[in-house]
This record gives C-alpha cells, sequence and structure tokens, in this order.
C-alpha cells in the first residue's frame, strides 16, 4: 500500500512540476509548450552526462538547473520575444520546431541512448518499518519541494506578482510601467527550469532516453484537463492522470496505461475544452 | 475548367482588367513555360538514376499530402497535427482490405479515402466550437489514439511485423518499378495540385478562406462555418488517406511504426517551408523537405567535414526543426513568397520595382 | 584551325579520362551495409558495424578472397523504414552491391527484404529478426543471422525454467508490439512445459514509469522475469522492480544489446546482481580464437576501448559474408551470391554455439543460446548455462 501512495505521489509531483512549467509560460506569452518533455529530457541528459563523468549529484544538479535557466532564456531571445503577440498556433508550431531541434541536439551530443541519474544514496530508504525505494522517495520530496519553492515566488515575491499582473492584463500592466518583456523572460526562464526539473527527477527515478520524453505528454494531458491558464489546476489534474494512471497499471492492465487519461481529456475537450479550472472562454456558436 | 469571375465592365479608360487577376493562366508566356516544365517533368526518368526517381516519387507522394494539409491548416487556419494518423488510416484500410480480401488497387484505394474521410468529419465534429488550439491538441490526441491502435491491431490481430503488400495492377499493366511508378504518381499529383487551385478558386474553397480568416465574420455574411468546417477537414483527410494507401503501395509494406510523430512534424515543415496557404508553397516545399536529408548527407561528404557518421541524424533534426522555426519567424509565406520576389524582381528588371504588384495571388 | 584542335584536345582528355575511370574501377566484392549509424540506438548497431569492417579489414590485408578484395558501402537509415528502403534501392542500384547485411531494428526489415527482392539481392538481417525468414516459406533473398522474436522466446521460456530449476513462477514482460507479444506468448508455453507457473504483463511502447508495473509484476509472485522490452525501458523497469523488493534473477530474453551502456546505467542501486541475458553469441568475456582474433583486430583498427557482445555480432555476420562470397567466385552477382546463401553452413567456433545454417526453405537455421549472467566482482558476463539448440519452427505457444 505504501509502494503504491509513494508511486503515486512521486509520478503526480514530477507531472504537476512539468505542467506548471507549461503553465506559467502559456499564462504569460499565451504559447503552448510542446517542447516540454523534450526539455525535460535535455536537461536529464546533462545531468546524467554529467554524473557519469564523476560529477556528484549534489553539484550535477545546480548544473543541470542553470543549464535549464539559460536554455529558457535562450529560447526566449531567439524566439519567443518576436512571436508575442501572435495567434497562439504560430507559437504551437514554434514548440514543435524547438523540440526537433532539441531532439536533434540530444542526439549529437549524448547519443540518443538510454542513460540514468544515479544519486549514489542507499537503495532503501527506512521510515519507521517501511522500506522505501529511495529513487522514487527522492523524486517526490524533490518534486515537491520545487513546487512548493515556485508557488511561493509565484504567490509571494514581486516577481510573481509582475508575472500574474502580465498574465491578466498585459496592456494595463504595460501602462503601469511594467516591462513586459522581461516578466515574459523571467516567465520562461522558470517555465524552462520547472521542466528541467521535472526531467532530472525524472532520470533519477526511472531512465533517460529520447523516448523518455513522452513524459511531456502526459504533462501536457494534465495541462489541458487543469485548464492552460491554471496553476491550481494543473497540480489537481496532474493527480488525476497519475493516480488513473496507476490504478489502471497495478489493477486493471499496463496496456491501457495511456488510454485511461486520453478518455479524460477527450471528455473534457468535448463537454469543457477550457478545462476543469482554465478561464472559461466564450463558446462558440458557430 | 477554371472558375472565372466574371467581372463586370470597366470602362475603359482605365488600363487595367480585372480578368486576369483571377486567371489561373495568364499570358503566351505562362503557358509556354508550362509546356516546358511539362516536358521536363515527363523526361526526368531518363535523366535519373533510379535511386532519384525514386527521391522523385517520394516528393510526387509528399506533394500531395502537403497540398492537402496546406489547405487545410493554411487556408481553412485548422492546424492539424494528426497528419501521420490519417495517412497511417489510408494505409491500414488499404492494407487490411488487400490482406483479408484481396480487392483490386482502385477499390482499397477508394476504401483508404473513405476512411480518412470519416475520421476527418468525426474530428471535425468534435472540434467544431473550439479554437485553434484546441483543435490543434484534438488532433494530436487523435494521433497516439490512432497509433495505439495500429500497434494493439499488428501485434493482435495480425500477428506480424507488418502487411506485405503485392504490386497493385492498373488494367493491363502492373506497377513494379520506379519509372513506371513514377508517372502515375505524376498523373496523380498533378490532377490534385490542379484539383486544389481550381477549388480554392471557387466558391468552396473561398468559404474555407474566409472561416480560416475570421470565423465569426464569415458566419456574419451567412457562411454556414460548420459546413465549411467539416467539408474542408473530410475532404483533405480523404485525400491524404488516399495519400497514405498509395505510398504503403509503393513502399509494399504497412507497419505501425513507419506513422509516428515526426511525419507529422515533416509535413508541417514542408507547409511551413513552402508557404502557408498556397499550391506553389505546398509543392515547393514539400520537394525541399523531401530531399532535404539526402542534399545534406552529399552536402557532408563533398565537404569531407570530418564529422563522425553518428551525428548526421541530429543534423537532419536540427536542419528540420531550424527551418520550421526560421520560415515561421522570418518568412511565413515561405519559398513561395520567395519565389514570386525573384519573378517578379526578373519581370521589372532593369526596374527595382513597378508601382502595381501584380505578383500577390 | 584553332577549334579543331581545341575540339580534339577535349575528346582526347576525356577519353583519357574514361579510359583512367573505367580502368580505376578495380576487381573488387562490393557489399552493402545498412544500420542506424546516427539515429536513437546508434550505441546499438554502431559496433555491429565496427564489428564486421573489422573483420573485412583482416580479410583484404590477407588478400581478400582468392585475391578479390571486398568493399563495403555503409548507410544511415537512422532507425527509419522508408529511409532504409532507399537506401537499400541505392546500394543495389547507383552503388551496385551484391548484397545487404546488417540492417537495423525490425521495422526496418520487411521494408529492406522488399526493396531488395525487388532488385534481386539477398539481405541478412543481424540482431533482432523477423518471422519471414522461419520456415515453411522464408520470405525470398530475406535471410536472419540474429534474434527472431518468436524463437528468442521459446528459449528464453526454456531456459528460464531451466535457471530455476523448473519451480515456480515465470512473468514475462514487453511492449505491446508484435514481436514482443509474440516472444512472451512462446516463452510462457515454453516455461510452462518446463514445469513452470506463468504470465504476462504488456504495457505499450510509451510508458516511461514503471513504478506501478513492477508492483503488479511482484503481485503477482514471480520466481524469475523473463524481460523482452526495450532498451531505455529495461532501465527502467530493472530499477523498478528491485526497487519494489523483487530480488530474483532478471533474464533478459530477446536482446544481443550492447551491454556496455545498459550497465552504465544500473550502477548503483545494488540492480546488476542476478542480472542475466539469453544470447545467441559468446560474451566478450568469453574465451577462444575467435574471440582473440575480434579483439586482436579491435586493438589494431583503433578501438581502445573493450569489445562488446555487438562487436561480436558484426564480426560473426562478416564471417557469413566471406563464406558466401568464396562459394560464388568472382564476379558474384545478387542472384547467384543468393543460391549460395541458401545452402550455406557456416562454422562459427567459439562465437556462437553452433553452425549458422541456411537452406532454401529456412532462411534462418537451428540456433544455439546461452544465458549469461552478471558478475559484479569481475564486471563481466559469464555463461550460467550450456548452449541450448533451438529449432527454428518454435512450437510451445501458448494459446
Amino acid at each position: 500500500m505504501t509502494a503504491f501512495v509513494l508511486t503515486v505521489v512521486a509520478s503526480w509531483g514530477i507531472y504537476a512540476l512539468l505542467g506548471m512549467g507549461i503553465v506559467l509560460v502559456y499564462r504569460t506569452s499565451r504559447i503552448l509548450n510542446i517542447a516540454g518533455g523534450e526539455m525535460a529530457i535535455f536537461i536529464g541528459y546533462i545531468v546524467a552526462t554529467a554524473i557519469e563523468s564523476g560529477v556528484p549529484f549534489p553539484i550535477a544538479v545546480p548544473v543541470g538547473m542553470g543549464a535549464a535557466m539559460a536554455l529558457g532564456l535562450a529560447i526566449f531571445w531567439f524566439t519567443i520575444r518576436r512571436v508575442m503577440g501572435e495567434p497562439p498556433h504560430v507559437g504551437l508550431i514554434l514548440t514543435v520546431g524547438i523540440a526537433t531541434i532539441l531532439n536533434g541536439f540530444m542526439i549529437i551530443l549524448f547519443g540518443g541512448g538510454m542513460t540514468a541519474i544515479q544519486t549514489d544514496l542507499p537503495a532503501f530508504t527506512r521510515i519507521g518499518s517501511l522500506r522505501l525505494p529511495t529513487p522514487d522517495v527522492v523524486a517526490a520530496f524533490g518534486a515537491w519541494l520545487s513546487i512548493a519553492v515556485i508557488a511561493i515566488v509565484y504567490r509571494m515575491t514581486n516577481l510573481g506578482l509582475q508575472m500574474r499582473a502580465v498574465a491578466e492584463r498585459v496592456m494595463l500592466s504595460a501602462q503601469r510601467g511594467l516591462n513586459v518583456d522581461r516578466t515574459v523572460a523571467l516567465s520562461w526562464i522558470i517555465g524552462v527550469l520547472a521542466a528541467g526539473l521535472a526531467g532530472i527527477l525524472h532520470g533519477e527515478r526511472a531512465f533517460v532516453a529520447l523516448s523518455a520524453s513522452v513524459v511531456g505528454i502526459s504533462a501536457l494531458i494534465a495541462c489541458l484537463i487543469g485548464g492552460m491558464d491554471s496553476l491550481k489546476g494543473v497540480v489537481m489534474a496532474a493527480f488525476v492522470v497519475a493516480i488513473t494512471e496507476t490504478i489502471t497499471a497495478l489493477y486493471i492492465d499496463p496496456r491501457y496505461v495511456l488510454i485511461a487519461p486520453v478518455t479524460i481529456l477527450l471528455v473534457i475537450l468535448i463537454v469543457r475544452p477550457w478545462g476543469l479550472f482554465g478561464t472559461v472562454e466564450e463558446f462558440r456558436r458557430v | 475548367m477554371s472558375f472565372h469571375v466574371r467581372a463586370p465592365r470597366i470602362p475603359s479608360s482605365l488600363p487595367i482588367s480585372m480578368d486576369r487577376t483571377f486567371a489561373l493562366r495568364r499570358g503566351r508566356a505562362q503557358w509556354l513555360t508550362l509546356a516546358l516544365g511539362s516536358l521536363a517533368l515527363l523526361a526526368l526518368p531518363y535523366a535519373l538514376s533510379v535511386f532519384w526517381i525514386h527521391l522523385a516519387n517520394g516528393c510526387l507522394i509528399a506533394v500531395m499530402g502537403a497540398v492537402a494539409l496546406n489547405i487545410l491548416t493554411g487556408n481553412a487556419r485548422l492546424v492539424s497535427l494528426g497528419q501521420a494518423a490519417f495517412l497511417g488510416i489510408g494505409a491500414f484500410a488499404a492494407g487490411l482490405l488487400q490482406r483479408a480480401y484481396n480487392v483490386p488497387f482502385p477499390v482499397a484505394l477508394a476504401a483508404a479515402a473513405a476512411a480518412g474521410g470519416l475520421v476527418g468529419l468525426i474530428i471535425a465534429l468534435l472540434s467544431l466550437r473550439l479554437r485553434v488550439l484546441y483543435v490543434a491538441v484534438t488532433t494530436l490526441v487523435l494521433h497516439f489514439a490512432v497509433t495505439t491502435i495500429f500497434s494493439f491491431v499488428q501485434a493482435v490481430f495480425l500477428d506480424s511485423s507488418g502487411i506485405i503488400l503485392p504490386p497493385p495492377s492498373l488494367g493491363l499493366m502492373e506497377l513494379q518499378t520506379p519509372i513506371q511508378w513514377y508517372y502515375v504518381l505524376l498523373v496523380v499529383a498533378t490532377l490534385i495540385v490542379i484539383g486544389a487551385l481550381n477549388l480554392l478558386r471557387s466558391f468552396i474553397g473561398r468559404r474555407w478562406i474566409a472561416v480560416g480568416e475570421h470565423d465569426v465574420a464569415a458566419e456574419a455574411l451567412g457562411i454556414s462555418v460548420k459546413r465549411a468546417k467539416l467539408s474542408v477537414f473530410a475532404l483533405t483527410s480523404a485525400v491524404v488517406a488516399f495519400t497514405g494507401a498509395l505510398s504503403a503501395y509503393y513502399v509494399g509494406t504497412v507497419s505501425f511504426e513507419s506513422y509516428h510523430f515526426g511525419l507529422a512534424i515533416a509535413y508541417l515543415a514542408m507547409i511551413i517551408v513552402g508557404g502557408i496557404g498556397s499550391v506553389l508553397g505546398s509543392v515547393l516545399g514539400a520537394v525541399f523537405i523531401t530531399l532535404l536529408p539526402y542534399v545534406l548527407d552529399q552536402v557532408f561528404l563533398l565537404l569531407d567535414l570530418r564529422i563522425r557518421a553518428n551525428v548526421l541524424a541530429g543534423i537532419h533534426q536540427i536542419a528540420f526543426g531550424s527551418l520550421i522555426v526560421a520560415f515561421l519567424l522570418f518568412e511565413p509565406r515561405g519559398l513561395a513568397e520567395i519565389w514570386r520576389r525573384i519573378r517578379s524582381a526578373a519581370a521589372d528588371w532593369p526596374f527595382r520595382y513597378r508601382s502595381v504588384d501584380r505578383s500577390a495571388r | 584551325m584553332t577549334r579543331i584542335w581545341k575540339v580534339a584536345a577535349i575528346s582526347a582528355a576525356l577519353s583519357v579520362m574514361l579510359a583512367l575511370a573505367a580502368g580505376a574501377q578495380e576487381k573488387a566484392h562490393k557489399v552493402g551495409y545498412i544500420a542506424d549509424l546516427s539515429g536513437p540506438m546508434q550505441d546499438n548497431y554502431g559496433p555491429i558495424v565496427e564489428g564486421f569492417e573489422y573483420y573485412v579489414k583482416e580479410l583484404n590485408a590477407r588478400g581478400g578472397i582468392d585475391g578479390v578484395q571486398v568493399r563495403i558501402a555503409v548507410r544511415d537509415d537512422q532507425l527509419d523504414a522508408t529511409r532504409a528502403a532507399s537506401m537499400a534501392l541505392e546500394l543495389a542500384t547507383s552503388e551496385g552491391v551484391n548484397s545487404i547485411w546488417g540492417m537495423s531494428q525490425t521495422r526496418t526489415h520487411l521494408a529492406v527484404y522488399q526493396t531488395a527482392a525487388r532488385n534481386r539481392v539477398p539481405a541478412t538481417a543481424m540482431f533482432s529478426g523477423i518471422k519471414e525468414v522461419l520456415p515453411p516459406n522464408p520470405l525470398a533473398y530475406a535471410y536472419s543471422a540474429g534474434h527472431v522474436f518468436e524463437v528468442a522466446g521459446e528459449v528464453s521460456g526454456k531456459l528460464a525454467a531451466k535457471m530455476v530449476n523448473g519451480k515456480g513462477k515465470m512473468i514475462c514482460n514487453s511492449i505491446e508490439a508484435p514481436g514482443g507479444v509474440a516472444a512472451c506468448q512462446y516463452a510462457e508455453g515454453a516455461a510452462a512445459a518446463g514445469g513452470l507457473e506463468t504470465g504476462t504483463v504488456l504495457f505499450p511502447p510509451t510508458v516511461t514509469e514503471f513504478g506501478a508495473i513492477a508492483q503488479r509484476m511482484i503481485a503477482m509472485k514471480p520466481t524469475i522475469v523473463v524481460a523482452h522490452a526495450g532498451s531505455g525501458q529495461n532501465v527502467g523497469l530493472i530499477r523498478a522492480l528491485r526497487g519494489a523488493g523483487f530480488d530474483g534473477p532478471i533474464l533478459m530474453g530477446s536482446h544481443g544489446l550492447n551491454e556496455t551502456p545498459l550497465i552504465n546505467a544500473l550502477q548503483g542501486v545494488g540492480t546488476l546482481d542476478k542480472l542475466q541475458i539469453v544470447s545467441r553469441f559468446a560474451s566478450p568475456d568469453s574465451t577462444g580464437k575467435e574471440i582473440d582474433a575480434v579483439r586482436a583486430a579491435a586493438q589494431k583498427y583503433g578501438k581502445k576501448t573493450p569489445i562488446t557482445t555487438t562487436t561480436i555480432m558484426g564480426w560473426s555476420l562478416a564471417t557469413v559474408m566471406e563464406a558466401a562470397l568464396r562459394q560464388c567466385g568472382y564476379p558474384c552477382s545478387g542472384e547467384k551470391l543468393n543460391t549460395m546463401l541458401e545452402n550455406i553452413k557456416v562454422d562459427m567456433g567459439s562465437l556462437m554455439g553452433g553452425p549458422i545454417q541456411f537452406t532454401p526453405k529456412d532462411h534462418y537455421g537451428t540456433t544455439w543460446w546461452r544465458v549469461f549472467q552478471y558478475d559484479a566482482g569481475g564486471k563481466k558476463f559469464l555463461p550460467a548455462s550450456e548452449w541450448l539448440e533451438a529449432s527454428s519452427t518454435p512450437t510451445l505457444r501458448k494459446q
């Protein structure tokens, strides 16, 4: 039973973290980041390669985080800032292009093969009478810590206030003197950082390979179910996705693991396309 | 054959005739280019090696799929990430029928088109009221659903690595060699291109374009947006499925792994690089993207850059993605626009420009 | 006058060049090789090509086959079936090869086999193979010297039963793709025939998180787990299984994988104990004259890192190629080589458990397989069973 709970909590955390990264950038720049999975695994590869070269885990992770922030800034600088204000599908196709580029770099820099992130911690953690696998514990702990930090930054700091302002009313914020470009850039930096952290934790818990970028699809499904512009929504929806996946794998049949969340998404798209907690958009009468 | 708009008589004091704006072919110069171009295309196989004829066939197939996608995504502005799914639907429909009932070639193709049209209709119904972004997401979900179903079907019911398709027979002839396929594909692709050009200029096509530009305004003008979206999705998906089936017969096998998301990205790249919304763009983009990996290989061979052999796939991907991003950012009207600029510069030479832009289409 | 001299000069130059070109066409056997050199599985297929190339270099250094050198044209298919078919066409037509060797993952095989057959050039796959090469009606011009899922599945079931002495339960897992499903069906049948209880867990190819799946497998109480999943997923699966408390042996059923990345990825969490591989090929830590030759060639031609099972696979494939070309003589066309391949028997020595043998009705042949277990102390894969003979018509499928 505890193993089940731990698995759900860890998966929930990783999907929520990656999902928050996607939602954060959608809120400020109205671009749905399809490349979230690729970004996550890219950073995962960087950390895995660092560790294989002998860098200890506690140093490799901040290196990965720094790389993620640099990646977010680079993506913003070269592409996002030129398409702000365009209709949303332009941004979507743009992120598809970015995903392909990242894929190419992963093949060139890391070979695209399989690897994992090792922590050098003992294989099992004992808490009281429970014997839990350490990778899951680390993943769950790391994910929820990151989510908490991001939530605090978003709710309680000036930067968070600025990001929320730009997300709600761009024109008004600009008129009030907010540097919109800088705020959007920072939201992309934090967004890609969140994705990168999710990738690191996923690699620490499962594996890193080109095929692992499908973790972005699960997070995307969570974003869409919860509402693309709602942070609270994506955390709730990530729970839905994680628990349906785990229950399907454990009690029904692992063959249908992706079908359950996808079905829920289809229902949402038909009934309430803007998601459970998303901003209600006008229902087209056409 | 062509749908001319009969413009009202304009007083003869003006040197401009509106007729020519909508005409498909303008003037003797274009007829000459058309004739020479057709001759070149027909004679092409005799100048190329078998491998390059095979690549030309790949281009022709890509042209068919790209033209259809461009109408859906470029003109009607319904972004579709499900191109690979529809290609697969056509291929599997044809393949399963062939394997089970050994149907003749045209029947298999027709069934593929019908299957594609049906699924396209369903997707359109689902996404009628959705904003563009959600339509794209719906097609993404379609892609995953369809590929999972194919994998399941192939593993559980077919128990094989794929369906093998025998060479199709057209009347008395069996399509075996790349050269035979070339001429057949050339005819089909030409028909599809001409059909697309005319369709876009017809009342159906103009409604699609109107809905793509601004659906609320179109509804206000009396166009049934619902019917427009349903028809464009159904028709283009039918064409894409048809292309998938044709391509499956050409390669000779059907297997679910061929219909991966990278294929959908490749077609998106074709219409973005070629030029969103124009048939010429689809053709240019399709040829460009299909030949790109092979041209890159030749370039690296020529430059003898001593790169490790294992970076080539990565370079292909980076080239792809960069092309999408670059054209999206800097030249959304794509290669077609670049071509138009070159053409009008050549027409206006030695002048830098003329005051009336005659090159817009 | 000058014009005539110019024309004459140009014609002369052209004819000289043509003559040189014609003369420069040396006498050589030209063979083709397709593999995933730069795509996602380059870690696996790269060393196979290397092994193949080492063998050919040594062969040419010895003077070739009866004085005729062997030239390889290598093409990269990036794990894409359409591209693989195009490369096969290019090799058969522009390059004029008389055979295609290697090939990458099974998804490319049908397309390459089709193209090869249409151009009458035999194609022989190494590592993973599809059942279309099995009797009674194999595809023309299609051969395999690697792991065909159905046969490998049955063998893995039999060997799993042996490894636990016929007592207990075997759980087979695989991705839900044609080869994997068949492999597990045969594995279950064979294990049941060996006295074990059995079960199968399938999952879609897109799964990346194995915690719940591992827990499900453990709830089925296995004594031994046979894994037929793909490479990246194996890493996740093995870690999850150990993390969820499974301490028994894990047998990787249909792999001749490059074990180096796998071992690197599994460090540190106690996951390498009782890790076993079923393979047709000797592990690089085995002894034998042929394996020493592989090592020597690798050292000589510039690879300072230790050889892997995949290097041995490439070398073995080239051994078959030499035998076929030798029987064929020079010049050797595709059709003639195909006839030779259809009646070949090549002794593999210490590289494999028995000879590679093709007949007109059987393009796969009887095969020999062995379990290798990882020894953490010596950091090598050591044999843990004898060579088990397997026929190319597996029969023990679970219904």
